[in-house]
């Protein structure tokens, strides 16, 4: 017995903490794998606050501008040039040519690689009277007349009306109606008891009637696609060029009313029925070749993103 | 007498043995499990975040296939490839279709060690397939092949998917006329 005590003293000397050693071993192996743990939670902490990395709100941004720019460079178009379908096609893509430059170096900042380019043009026919101190008779004379037929949409109804001209009250007053698919809207225009002019707006929907906010020098303008009459708002007014199918466009009582106007209808001059209008530039009113809208191909690349999309432009 | 010596020193150590083994390892068990849970919440953590900006890149995606007509649309999300060391697989299940509503998804992560799994719920106008990737970068493409667009998730590299692919023929200057 005293040798074997000898002999475990001996061993146990050599051996002793041996349990406690691995024990803290291994309690120090959990202590890092939990850094570690937290480590990977700092790091999530941190991959939640970053940003997702996609610019998606970059790309619909730069295509709602580039649509903006369409746009403006449609009417600018419109308005300056008159000549032919093919002429107006050529000068849209020049200016949007040119826009698509100026942001295209915009957005190149950022790394992003954008182009907007025009793939196709909608022709139009526009119907003006410019003399504002026209009746809206027909180039005839006719105050009952169509003034366009076989149209497939309208836009941009615009009126300089003069309010001197106008009837007393909505009866046999000078009418617009707008007839499509969607049924038949007109817009009379006529003075009060006390002269001051009003537009009523009939339809499926019912009767409206808007006031003119301010008549200037006699005249007040009727602007359709804003919805305002002189400057006040007339929402009824915007029902007017809510069209699908043919659109048929006349005028009634033409001789009890007078100013200048403009609208521009889908569908060229070989294809619409134009009976009431001079040929353009000869008389008033007149039609002229026009741009009703156009296609507008938007590409947007960055490292996270490939965006390709065609949107059609037309302008209210 | 004589032969009970040194009986009362061996049944002491034993007994020191045993308890400071019973202790060590409770602690080893104890700190075990702690670390086991706190390892599972750093992974449901972690997938919920990477499960949600999947979803953002698919909402964008959604939104950007919606504006005009549409030709391509690839949405690249960057997400890691491991959550806390382990692999996972992201898995988008239908619970409503699309119709007049917009379509319902679920969209689960599962981690393939310690199994967890995190489940986000994803609305779209447009329909979403089912379908499963692995974790990692992930693109959400627009498949305009059917006769209704559908955004579909595939999984892949950043350069080869995206940078590198060939400019589009016409990207450059429409011709004038």
């Amino acid at each position: 017995m005293a040798d074997l005590n000898g002999v475990r003293r001996g061993g146990s000397d050599a051996d002793r903490g041996q349990l406690l050693l691995v024990g803290a071993l291994s309690l120090a192996v959990l202590f890092v794998a939990l850094a570690l743990l937290l480590n990977t939670a700092i790091y999530t902490g941190n991959l939640a606050t970053r940003e997702a990395g996609v610019e998606g709100t970059e790309a619909i941004e730069y295509t709602s501008a580039s649509r903006e720019g369409a746009v403006a460079a449609i009417e600018s178009v419109n308005r300056r040039n008159d000549s032919s379908h093919a002429m107006l096609s050529s000068a849209l893509r020049e200016t949007m040519a040119a826009w698509d430059d100026t942001a295209a170096h915009h957005r190149a900042v950022n790394g992003d690689a954008a182009n907007a380019a025009v793939v196709g043009t909608t022709n139009g026919t526009r119907v003006r009277q410019r003399e504002a101190n026209r009746n809206f008779s027909s180039v005839g004379g006719a105050p009952d007349w169509t003034v366009v037929d076989g149209a497939t949409g309208i836009r941009s109804i615009r009126f300089e009306v003069n309010a001197t001209r106008l009837k007393n009250g909505p009866t046999d007053s000078f009418r617009m109606n707008v007839s499509s698919a969607e049924g038949t809207r007109s817009l009379s225009l006529y003075n009060n008891s006390t002269d001051d002019p009003r537009a009523l707006i009939d339809g499926p929907e019912g009767t409206s009637v808007c006031p003119a906010g301010s008549v200037t020098g006699g005249t007040f303008a009727v602007d359709v696609a804003n919805g305002s009459i002189g400057g006040a708002s007339c929402s009824a007014l915007t029902r007017l060029d809510d069209t699908s199918g043919t659109v048929t466009v006349e005028y009634d009582d033409g001789d009890v009313g007078g100013g200048a106007y403009s609208m521009v209808v889908n569908g060229t001059s070989s294809s619409l029925s134009l009976p009431g209008l001079a040929s353009p530039g000869t008389d008033d009113p007149d039609w002229t070749d026009a741009l009703y809208g156009a296609s507008i191909r938007i590409s947007y690349r960055t490292p996270q993103l490939e965006y390709t999309t065609t949107v059609a432009v037309v302008p209210a | 007498m004589t032969r009970d010596r040194a009986v009362s020193i061996t049944v002491n150590y034993v007994i020191a043995l045993a308890i400071t083994a019973v202790l060590i390892s409770g602690l080893l068990i104890g700190a075990g499990g702690y670390v086991e849970d706190q390892r599972e919440a750093v992974v449901r953590e972690e997938l919920r975040v990477v499960g949600e900006q999947l979803v953002a890149g698919i909402d964008d995606a959604d939104r950007l296939s919606r504006v005009g007509d549409p030709g391509a649309v690839r949405v690249g999300v960057d997400l890691p490839e491991r959550v806390a060391g382990e692999t996972y697989l992201i898995e988008v299940t239908e619970v409503r279709p699309s119709g007049s509503n917009p379509s319902r998804h679920d969209l689960t992560l599962r981690s393939s060690r310690t199994d967890v799994s995190v489940t986000l719920t994803i609305s779209t106008l447009v329909d979403l397939e089912e379908t499963s990737v692995t974790g990692g970068w992930t693109a959400v493409r627009l498949d305009t092949g059917g006769a209704a667009h559908a955004l579909v998730l595939a999984e892949g590299n950043a350069s080869s998917t995206l940078a590198l692919t060939a400019p589009e023929a016409d990207l450059g200057r429409e011709t004038l006329g």
